[in-house]
């Protein structure tokens, strides 16, 4: 109530002589304030009341205008939630199968399209979860992260729902529109445009990916049998084809053996991201991490790496060199005649090293640091057998002999592994038969072109001009889960299923075949693209039944699998516990070849400009992930940059071109041009521009359009070193400048106020093998004991602790991918990256040390640490945030007001608010669609605007194995719960468990001698153990 | 007396109307207020079916992995 000065003056004069009207007051104002009985003050009853009623001092709008204003309103609101979303009905679940009870998970094996073995947790039918099978003997229980996210795709809004054809309307405004139609009318019309192009002798071409499956080759070769101009393409942006056409020329067949990581005490990888991007990392990365064990002090392994930009390989390794690509061949050859020249004998046929560097005039040549030179040298040479070279994907065929024969002069084969051959069913097509493709199309040879599941529009070299000859084929039939840049003005496109929703079988490495089964029926009217080839051989297509391809499949395996197996049980048992279990080994004799080699004279390379090296991206791959919103946020493992590529360049480069970080560079090459915006990037050799591909996606769903550039263009057939690594690059500045977010700052290693403060802090703690060896707390004398005034809280029962091993970690996202799918993590764009309101609940600090030429890299991932006691809860006004019995700082997500006080206090600045409802707010509402709905873990609460959240230590499974062990009537074993990121981390870095219970990992990680915790002197005692990393360099290097 | 009756008459009336024609915009969706329901048609809802030929995997006790 307003209180007017004069009245309060009148007030006070009356007060000398009255009373005050309570004995009780709230406020002086009320204390002053006049007795509410005073009948000027406070009138009991209105003037209107009271006076006459006169017509004209009522509110001109009438009684019948009121109501017909609140009718009309009425109306409006009415007709505006006509097209609400019809819920329907909830009815019990009275009719469930027998093994399914309301609220449990049941787990399924199958297989991604990429061959990956995998184990599925569905509820209530709907797929939820995608982790390793444990039983495959070649992932064992891990995988990639597009594995890990791939049930976003399944849920996609972008997928297609219905089989489009192009309208055949007369009038103008349908022609060339795609129309939903039926399958029957489209089978029906495709083989018949099928027939007339054999009749007519016209190649049907069919353009897929890598033929990973036996049953799908033996589809394509019996598709070939019954239309015989059939031509099947099979393509891949980034392979590793030169290694088996290394191996064809070295050994006399492309399929070559697996490395046997875990028995390697050197290993050096030229230009190779075996870490990260380049075969099946989930078993490379576990067989390095093995021979990472502080346990096993005496067996680390020790990691060379020579490349030109900075990998997630090269941030792990012991020692890392900066060398161009170009100079990756004579290397190799230094590296042989050192060796060479140490006196080991020699059988096979060696090529002329008499005008190759010796060790001391390469590392001059290179700036190369010649002690680390002698000690890779020394180390090959002292290994031998148990070391092995490596090169990358990207260096080129006679790179890949050259070290076929180093590691053959070392003994070093003895390190392959010929029971585990990468097998490849179909050889991919060359650029000149590919090119010859596009040549026939825009010749009329070409009548009808199948888009397997591919985009050649989008992949094949820009030269070619793909789009443009595509429009001079007859019939154009793209076979897609969502639409792509290929798709564009076809004839028909063909809804496909998904992963979890289809059948197969794959053959990764030979005798190992997993199968694939769906875990769910269609969501859409879809059709598994395998069953729709062979619907178009049927006799009658309209007799297509669902299990068409089931049934192809099932008799090959009974035809050609089950006599080799010749199990006691029938086919019928038989391929039920091939099912189940999701993967069969079959006995093959391991056939070790021998060196095939003759001549071997390469030409060495120079340098001229720029080199230019296109990367496969970590977490989208070619492409095809990019409409998957939590790898497009996922950060990069390197530069820690979301959303983007870039052009990655050495400091000393930046410098040199006269640029920073976020302007805009136009990379020329032979007159293929591209605009990136530059990323410093220290450790890179100079002169060397990294980009990867995967960006700047034109026909796609929201989340992945135009996010980044397309480099496509860059590729070429001629003139590179390889197919992916270029020489002779011209940079030009434009003026321009567009902004990259990175999750972490781009310039600590430069900035003196933050260099090194992860070591001045003790943040990072790490040492040396030699250090260690001699003094097992060598990391522990600086600690003093922490007293505090306030008494303990002691945890009797249950108390749950994490410890992450820095030796094993390498960086590899896979736990954030986990962790954003266990708990359903929102995807905030681009634009909230940037303002730093990434969402995941685990991030990977990488710290810089050294100098930006030469930096030395630390990787800490860091989560809630559950601390006992947690700044973050005695701040909280509403208690949202308080201490469980058993240890766990909770996050009561309906208390939470959203004062983000507990964030601010929070030393580890692991906390996540909502400064939205990301769903609703992100892409016009793309993530709160219908489907996606599905996709949400139903044990995890979906959080709201306004709402702090953070790691929980995946309570919900505490809670499941709390409740079994209830039922069993026994105590949770202190290893028995595994977290999601635990479960997914390939290089079993992390353990999690009772820390009371004396006989856990847990319990002996806290306790291990590098054990440490961040920030210890805050004492508020977190519950994450850190094992300090130990680099295994020589002692003087120290 | 009759003009006020016969002026709120035609209140109605046009409140009536407009509410109807605006109904019948929003009915149409063609700004997609309700954008993330355009999109799924009624005859398009999703439906969760277990595929009747999937094998499951027992995994009592062993569901955190």
């Amino acid at each position: 109530m307003l209180y007017k000065e004069t009245e309060r003056v009148k007030q006070m004069d009356n007060k000398n002589n009255t009373q005050p009207n309570a004995e009780f007051w709230r406020s002086v104002s009320q204390y002053y304030k006049e007795r509410s009985d005073s009948p000027e003050k406070s009138p009991e009853f209105p003037d209107s009341v009271k006076e006459e009623f006169e017509i004209e001092k009522l509110s001109p709008v009438s009684r019948r205008k009121f109501m017909a204003l609140l009718g009309a309103s009425s109306a409006f609101a009415m007709a505006a939630c006509t097209d609400y979303r019809d819920k329907g009905e909830i009815i019990s679940y009275n009719k469930k199968p027998e093994y399914a009870n309301y609220g449990d998970a049941i787990y399924y094996s199958s297989s991604l399209n990429d061959g990956s073995g995998i184990l599925i947790k569905t509820r209530e039918g709907r797929p939820l979860k995608v982790d390793g099978n444990p039983d495959h003997p070649v992932f064992q229980g891990k995988i990639s992260i597009q594995g890990q996210s791939s049930v976003m795709n399944l849920y996609d809004p972008s997928r297609l729902r219905n089989p489009m054809k192009k309208s055949e309307s007369p009038l103008i405004l349908n022609k060339g529109k795609m129309e939903k139609t039926d399958w029957e009318t489209v089978d029906t019309s495709i083989i018949n445009k099928l027939q007339k192009a054999v009749e007519s002798g016209k190649e049907i071409s069919i353009i897929s990916h890598s033929v990973l499956s036996p049953t799908q080759k033996k589809l394509f070769d019996d598709f070939i049998a019954k239309y015989p101009t059939t031509k099947v393409y099979k393509y891949e942006l980034h392979s590793d084809s030169y290694r088996r056409s290394a191996w064809a020329k070295s050994y006399g067949t492309s399929d070559y053996p697996t490395i046997k990581w875990n028995k390697a005490n050197i290993i050096v990888a030229l230009e190779s991201d075996f870490l990260g991007s380049e075969g099946i990392t989930a078993e490379q990365i576990r067989g390095f991490s093995e021979r990472r064990d502080v346990n096993k002090i005496d067996e680390f392994s020790r990691l060379y790496t020579v490349e030109a930009g900075m990998s997630l390989t090269g941030m792990n390794s012991d020692y890392r060199l900066r060398l161009s690509p170009e100079y990756q061949l004579e290397f190799v050859l230094m590296l042989m005649k050192e060796v060479l020249d140490s006196g080991i004998s020699v059988l096979i046929g060696l090529p002329n090293l008499s005008n190759i560097s010796n060790l001391k005039q390469f590392a001059e040549k290179y700036s190369i640091d010649e002690k680390k030179l002698k000690y890779l040298t020394q180390d090959l040479i002292n290994n031998q057998g148990n070391a092995i070279i490596y090169a990358g994907d990207k260096l080129p065929v006679y790179v890949h002999i050259a070290v076929n024969m180093l590691n053959a002069v070392l003994s070093n084969d003895l390190l392959y592994d010929y029971s585990k051959i990468n097998k490849l069913h179909a050889p991919h097509s060359t650029n000149k038969e590919l090119e010859e493709l596009t040549g026939k199309m825009n010749s009329g040879k070409v009548a009808v072109v199948v888009h397997f599941d591919s985009n050649p529009a989008y992949h094949f070299l820009s030269n070619w001009k793909y789009s443009e000859a595509l429009t001079k084929v007859g019939t154009k039939i793209s076979l897609l889960e969502a639409e792509n840049e290929s798709s564009l003005e076809n004839d028909f496109i063909l809804p496909i299923n998904h992963d979890l929703e289809s059948w197969n079988d794959f053959e990764l490495k030979a005798g190992i075949l997993s199968l694939q089964q769906p875990v769910i029926a269609p969501l859409y009217n879809s059709r598994q693209k395998e069953a729709i080839l062979l619907n178009w051989m049927a006799d009658d297509p309209k007799l297509y039944k669902h299990d068409i391809y089931q049934k192809y499949l099932m008799n090959r395996w009974e035809a050609e699998i089950y006599p080799i197996i010749n199990p006691m049980a029938n086919f019928a048992k038989f391929w039920q516990s091939c099912l189940h279990d999701g993967v069969i080994s079959i006995k093959q004799e391991a056939i070790e070849p021998t060196w095939s080699f003759e001549q071997f004279n390469p030409k060495l390379h120079g340098k001229s400009d720029f080199t230019v090296i296109l990367n496969k991206n970590y977490s989208i791959g070619d492409g095809k992930w990019a409409n998957n919103g939590w790898l497009q946020e996922t950060p990069h493992p390197v530069s820690k940059a979301a959303w983007d590529n870039y052009a990655a360049i050495a400091p000393a480069t930046v410098k040199k071109l006269g640029v920073e970080n976020n302007d805009v560079i136009e990379i020329d090459i032979d007159g293929r041009k591209v605009e990136l915006p530059v990323m410093e990037q220290p450790g890179m050799a100079e002169d060397v521009i990294v980009t990867e591909v995967g960006y700047g996606r034109t026909v796609i769903g929201d989340i992945g359009k135009d996010t980044g550039v397309n480099v496509n263009g860059l590729f070429s057939q001629y003139g590179g070193l390889s197919k992916w690594i270029y020489t002779g690059a011209k940079v030009n500045k434009t003026g321009k400048t567009y902004p990259v977010y990175s999750t972490q700052e781009h310039h600590a290693v430069d900035d003196d106020f933050v260099k090194d403060f992860h070591y001045s802090r003790k943040i990072i703690q790490e040492g040396t093998i030699e250090q260690y060896k001699k003094d097992k707390k060598f990391l522990k004398h600086h600690e003093h004991s922490i007293e505090s005034i306030n008494p303990l809280r002691k945890y009797e029962g249950r108390k749950w602790a994490m410890s992450i091993d820095l030796n094993k970690c390498i960086s590899c996202n896979n736990c954030v991918a986990a962790c954003n799918v266990e708990n359903n993590v929102p995807v905030v764009g681009k634009e909230q990256v940037g303002n730093g309101r990434e969402m995941q609940w685990i991030r990977l600090d990488r710290y810089y040390s050294g100098t930006p030429e030469d930096p030395k890299v630390s990787i800490q991932p860091i989560l809630c640490q559950h601390c006992d006691l947690a700044p973050c809860e005695n701040v909280c006004p509403v208690v949202a945030t308080n201490h469980s019995e058993d240890g766990l700082n909770q996050m009561v997500y309906n208390r939470c007001v959203g004062t983000r006080y507990c964030a601010n206090n929070c030393p580890y600045k692991v906390r996540r608010f909502n400064f939205f409802d990301f769903r609703s707010y992100m892409f016009d509402g793309y993530y709160e669609q219908e489907s996606i709905a599905l996709q949400h873990n139903p044990e995890v609460t979906v959080r709201s605007r306004g709402v702090m959240e953070k790691c929980t230590f995946c309570v919900q499974r505490l809670m499941e194995a709390r409740q079994e062990a209830i039922k069993e009537g026994r105590e949770v074993g202190g290893d028995e719960v595994k977290t999601a990121c635990q479960q997914a981390c390939p290089a079993g870095a992390i353990t999690f468990g009772n820390s009371n219970d004396a006989e856990s990992a847990i319990a002996k990680a806290i306790e291990h001698e590098l054990g440490y915790t961040v920030l210890r002197d805050l004492n508020i005692r977190p519950n994450v153990t850190y094992i300090a990393k130990l680099r295994n360099i020589y002692s003087e290097e120290v | 007396m009759e003009k006020t009756r016969e002026n709120n008459r035609r209140n109605i009336l046009k409140a009536g109307v407009f509410a109807g024609v605006l109904g019948s915009i929003l009915s149409f969706n063609p700004v997609k207020i309700f954008a993330s329901n355009a999109q799924i048609k009624k005859d398009e809802k999703i439906k969760v079916i277990v595929h009747p030929d999937a094998v499951q995997r027992n995994r009592k006790g062993k569901a955190n992995g």
